[in-house]
């Protein structure tokens, strides 16, 4: 009783900070915590008419749904796990290698100019991108086709077939965030201490030598941490690469749909048939939770000060 | 010795790295320059070559077009630019506060309102459950507040802003100013916010990229044209053309369809509107450089 007295007492002292907390209070409530309320539609069969509140209960129809149409459910989350891994992998390596370029060229000038204008793709809308890669991949008029054609080479109907997206997509997202991704190492890079690569030096070590003893070593615990963080994505993508980039063409849906892009389809379909939808984000949710839970964990244990709790 | 050894790494090594970084920036940079060139072209010779750095002939006859016809674009640009001052304005004020209260050892609401912030990490209920409570129990369908409420907080932009706080303005600076009797109202704005002037920019800067860059929430919520953004004018302008493209392909277009596909902005005229679009984010982001990147190394450490 008297710690409740106490708090209220202490509250009140406070209660400036807390009008000032107010209004973020209320928005992460109406814009975060709602929406999981309504991720209650997985076990509802919801009715456009009834709206959110009404809709009938169904128990767990909609994830027998989803585990029956194992088809469109397998291929959703494959492309999406199999999407996160490549664009792990291929980014981290771009990344850390164009970091340590900018970091050896001698030319300090050009590096940084040519910083700047490599961080310009992670500012350009992923609709002007959508443009930029129908300009090069069109059938008609696309630049490579028309490189193709005075070649003599028969022309790529590039928009159906499926088999070169994961190419494309890879290529895109590396052209738009690698700029971006290097900030960080680069920073560590130069934060590091410069005279230990000048005492390699005159022990006769060669910059490769020193890139693969002294370099990469330092960066490592800064890769490890980055991509534990990012684990806790490893459910999502992104819909501008996904569903914008392909132009939401069916043919293409089965190497490029992602969860999200499938989300994203179905509510801008028309179609008010959001059971299975519900059930799959409830999955992506369920799943996104335990990874970040996992990898909190994990990078606790690594190092306590970038853990989030 | 110092000279000796930068002499010694300046050498062949070097300009081979050099070609390198420049190839990679070129490729940065070429795409970009594709839309220029096209939009600068004369529309026979992307009828005649297709997309290419070198066309037959140059015109202004997109702009034209975009100045004659751009009626949209003029909309699109208030709606856009509305949205992007008073969604990052916003947001960097609610967070700010937030993050200042959350900073203060003696607010005793610290530690329960860190773990309701937290808990917006873990769980989530999407696009799909963001969608079903903004249009059935909040009703922003076509309203000019979904484009600027839903992602007013967030919680890594909260624990960024406080993490500054807490390491950029020193506990003592605060006690003092209380003992001369300022409130925490006086203290936030006359003595913290000047301090998070870098953090401001650096969080400021991105937040107001991505409301310029923003597609999916016009494209879910928003259909009147009055609210359209650039982005959704340019899809819209896209998906609308595939679509006559299409019907003409099936030779099925109707008298209304054809002049729609007569008045329809050309190839270039597209491209001319996509730079439209572009532009003021190309030029601003230079002078913002320093800012996001001290940004983001304050963003990697955890308070």
């Amino acid at each position: 009783m008297a710690q409740i007295k106490r708090f209220f007492r202490r509250s009140f002292q406070s209660r400036a900070l807390i009008t000032m907390a107010l209004p973020g209070i209320v928005m992460v409530f109406l814009f975060n915590y709602m929406p999981m309320f309504g991720i209650l539609v997985a076990f509802k069969r919801y009715n456009y008419a009834l709206g959110l509140l009404k809709s009938p209960w169904c128990g767990m129809d909609n994830f027998r749904l989803m585990i029956t149409n194992t088809a469109v459910t397998w291929r959703i989350v494959r492309n999406t796990l199999g999407y996160y891994f490549l664009f792990t992998l291929v980014g981290t390596v771009a990344n850390v290698t164009l970091a340590i370029a900018l970091h050896e060229c001698v030319y300090k000038g050009f590096a940084k100019t040519s910083q700047t204008i490599m961080i310009m793709p992670t500012f350009i809308s992923f609709i002007a991108v959508t443009y930029i890669v129908n300009a090069l991949l069109n059938n008609a008029t696309g630049m490579f086709n028309n490189i193709l054609r005075t070649m003599g080479k028969k022309t790529v109907n590039w928009y159906t077939a499926p088999q070169y997206w994961p190419a494309i997509l890879t290529i895109v997202k590396i052209w738009k965030d690698t700029g971006y991704g290097s900030i960080l190492y680069l920073s560590a890079l130069s934060g590091m201490d410069q005279e230990i690569f000048e005492a390699a030096e005159i022990d006769g070590a060669t910059k490769g030598q020193q890139i693969r003893y002294i370099t990469l070593p330092m960066l490592t615990s800064m890769i490890c941490i980055l991509l534990l963080l990012g684990l806790g994505g490893i459910m999502h993508s992104n819909t501008g690469l996904h569903y914008q980039v392909t132009k939401n063409v069916g043919l293409l849906y089965s190497t490029t749909q992602t969860i999200d892009a499938f989300i994203l389809n179905a509510l801008t379909s028309g179609s008010s048939n959001f059971g299975m939808n519900g059930a799959v984000t409830f999955f992506q949710s369920a799943v996104g939770c335990v990874m970040v839970v996992v990898t909190n964990l994990l990078v606790r244990r690594w190092d306590p000060d970038k853990s989030l709790f | 010795m110092r000279d000796n050894v930068r002499r010694r790494t300046a050498g062949g090594g070097q300009g081979l790295l050099a070609l390198i970084l420049l190839l990679f920036t070129l490729l940065c940079f070429l795409p970009v320059l594709l839309v220029l060139i096209v939009s600068f072209s004369e529309e026979t010779s992307i009828a005649a070559k297709g997309f290419s750095y070198f066309p037959t002939a140059w015109s202004l006859s997109a702009y034209r077009y975009v100045m004659k016809f751009g009626g949209q674009l003029l909309v699109s640009y208030r709606v856009t630019i509305l949205e992007t001052l008073v969604g990052t304005l916003l947001s960097l004020f609610v967070t700010s506060m937030f993050a200042y209260s959350l900073s203060r050892k003696s607010f005793p609401w610290r530690g329960g309102l860190s773990i309701y912030l937290l808990i917006t990490m873990l769980f989530s209920g999407g696009t799909l459950g963001s969608y079903l409570v903004n249009t059935n129990l909040f009703h922003l369908k076509n309203s000019f507040w979904v484009l600027v409420l839903p992602g007013c907080v967030t919680t890594m932009n909260v624990i960024v802003m406080r993490t500054f706080i807490q390491t950029n303005v020193p506990d003592s600076l605060i006690e003092a100013a209380k003992i001369d009797g300022a409130s925490d109202y006086r203290l936030f704005f006359i003595i913290v916010i000047p301090i998070m002037a870098p953090v401001l920019a650096s969080l400021g800067f991105m937040g107001a990229v991505g409301h310029w860059n923003q597609w999916m929430t016009s494209y879910l919520y928003i259909s009147s044209p009055e609210l359209t953004t650039l982005q959704q004018m340019l899809i819209k302008i896209e998906n609308n053309l595939d679509f006559l493209k299409e019907r003409l392909a099936q030779g099925q277009m109707s008298l209304e369809e054809a002049q729609e596909f007569k008045n329809a902005p050309s190839e270039t005229a597209r491209m001319a509107m996509l730079f439209c679009t572009l532009g003021p984010v190309l030029v601003a982001y230079p002078f913002f450089q320093r800012f996001f990147i001290k940004g983001m190394t304050v963003g990697a450490i955890k308070g």
